[in-house]
């Protein structure tokens, strides 16, 4: 017989379970996300007393212990290839964000190449849509140490990006038959 | 859109969610619905206590345990074998490239305020250092059933926020003093040639046994309580000091 705490709990996965998938697939192959998604809500239906309202900044928290915890996605973070694949199946797609595929690649590059806890603090605000805030919690960082993290990471970004009138007269595809760029 | 920032580009490739594949979703949710969490949640404790105790390295690798010992079969050795053969052929575990599994030892058994603590360790032949236990959930009595006991294989051992964590790859490397309920002390002798440690601090003055098979041993220390460490001195048959070291019990 359902509860009121079956349909509250039942209410969060279908809302919050493709969320919290969209976490979890930049950190682990795609085999793995299920199981990684699976256990997160497992965790959290076994304190679901425990869990905040709402619960999303709490579940990508404990995703993010669930990925931590799997030793074959701490090998994965390490290669920066990895990590760029990983990114790239995540990410939208070019058309769907109407940009070049090189310019969505160039972008992607230099997230992948960011230190692993500023692509998290960005992410987990760009991406996850978290506020500051709750972004601070998953990571277990007071605000303005987040908001720090976060800058330093938009900053390294910034740093990566060339002027706008190099990338004009750096065309993302072939001008001529030849390949002339 | 070649003029974009790349940290706008950024934004833009925010993912929409993907849609869960509906089968396995409501499947999913039903297992997870069906789940005993009252069970889980006592098991989970165990399993904290269990890590906890397990999860204290005191970084020393001089001896090996299980590969020349000899048990009779039957009892506790062969459940735990099979308890850690059985982890080893789960697909994506710690147990996974076990090899040989190398015969079990008991570490320590002994009584605490709430039941039995035993602990057995086994190496294999690729290098794994396995374990299983029972911190209050076997009685000491007969054989244990898998059930009763929590296993695995290597892991990370996490000493502490300020000193990185350390990958299990010795049997001297389990163990430590613990607090968490009544205090013990615990684990695998980094020399092999010890056959009792005496165990001191504020309160406390004793000498365990060191075991011959597994060089283990244990105790649970009621008069410890209060106490935030202990200092460990390894001796010899003839009494001659081996080694020393200082066991500080985890905090939280």
């Amino acid at each position: 017989m359902s509860t009121p705490e079956d349909a509250d709990f039942s209410e969060a996965w279908r809302r919050d379970g493709p969320r919290v998938a969209a976490y979890v697939r930049r950190h682990v192959a795609p085999d793995d996300v299920q199981d990684v998604v699976a256990e997160t809500f497992m965790q959290a239906w076994r304190r679901w007393d425990d869990v905040p309202d709402p619960p999303i900044g709490w579940l990508i928290a404990t995703a993010r212990k669930v990925v931590g915890n799997s030793r074959r996605s701490a090998r994965r973070r390490t290669a920066l290839r990895d990590r760029l694949e990983l990114l790239d199946r995540a990410a939208r797609p070019e058309a769907d964000a109407g940009m070049l595929a090189t310019d969505r690649m160039a972008a992607l590059e230099a997230l992948a190449a960011l230190p692993d806890d500023h692509r998290e603090a960005l992410l987990l605000v760009a991406w996850d849509g978290l506020s500051p805030d709750a972004a601070a919690d998953v990571l277990g960082l007071r605000p303005g140490t987040f908001r720090v993290r976060a800058h330093r990471a938009r900053a390294a970004l910034a740093d990566l990006d060339p002027p706008t009138d190099l990338r004009a007269a750096t065309p993302s595809r072939p001008l001529t038959e030849g390949g002339l760029r | 859109m070649t003029t974009d920032s790349l940290a706008a580009r950024v934004t833009d490739l925010a993912p929409t969610p993907p849609a869960l594949d509906p089968d396995w979703s409501e499947a999913t949710l039903a297992r997870i619905l069906r789940d005993d969490r009252a069970a889980a949640r006592a098991a989970a404790v165990r399993r904290r206590r269990g890590r906890r105790r397990t999860a204290i390295g005191l970084g020393l690798a001089l001896s090996a345990v299980g590969s020349t010992t000899a048990f009779a079969l039957g009892g506790p050795i062969d459940v735990v074998t099979s308890a850690i053969e059985d982890f080893a052929r789960q697909p994506n575990t710690t147990g996974n490239g076990l090899g040989e599994l190398h015969e079990p030892a008991l570490v320590a058994q002994f009584d605490t305020d709430h039941g039995v603590f035993a602990i057995w360790v086994a190496t294999s032949s690729t290098g794994k250092v396995c374990y299983a236990m029972s911190d209050g959930v076997w009685d000491g009595t007969g054989t244990p059933t898998k059930k009763e006991l929590e296993y695995g294989c290597g892991g990370i051992i996490w000493v502490g926020d300020d000193v990185p964590p350390q990958e299990l790859t010795s049997p001297d490397q389990l163990g430590g003093y613990f607090t968490d309920s009544e205090p013990l002390v615990y684990g695998v002798s980094p020399w092999p040639a010890a056959t009792q440690v005496r165990v001191q601090a504020p309160g406390v003055d004793r000498t365990l046994p060191v075991r011959d098979d597994s060089h283990g041993y244990g105790a649970a220390l009621p008069e410890a309580v209060g106490v935030p460490q202990v200092t460990l001195t390894f001796l010899d048959a003839q009494g001659q000091v081996l080694g020393t070291k200082v066991s500080v019990a985890p905090v939280g």
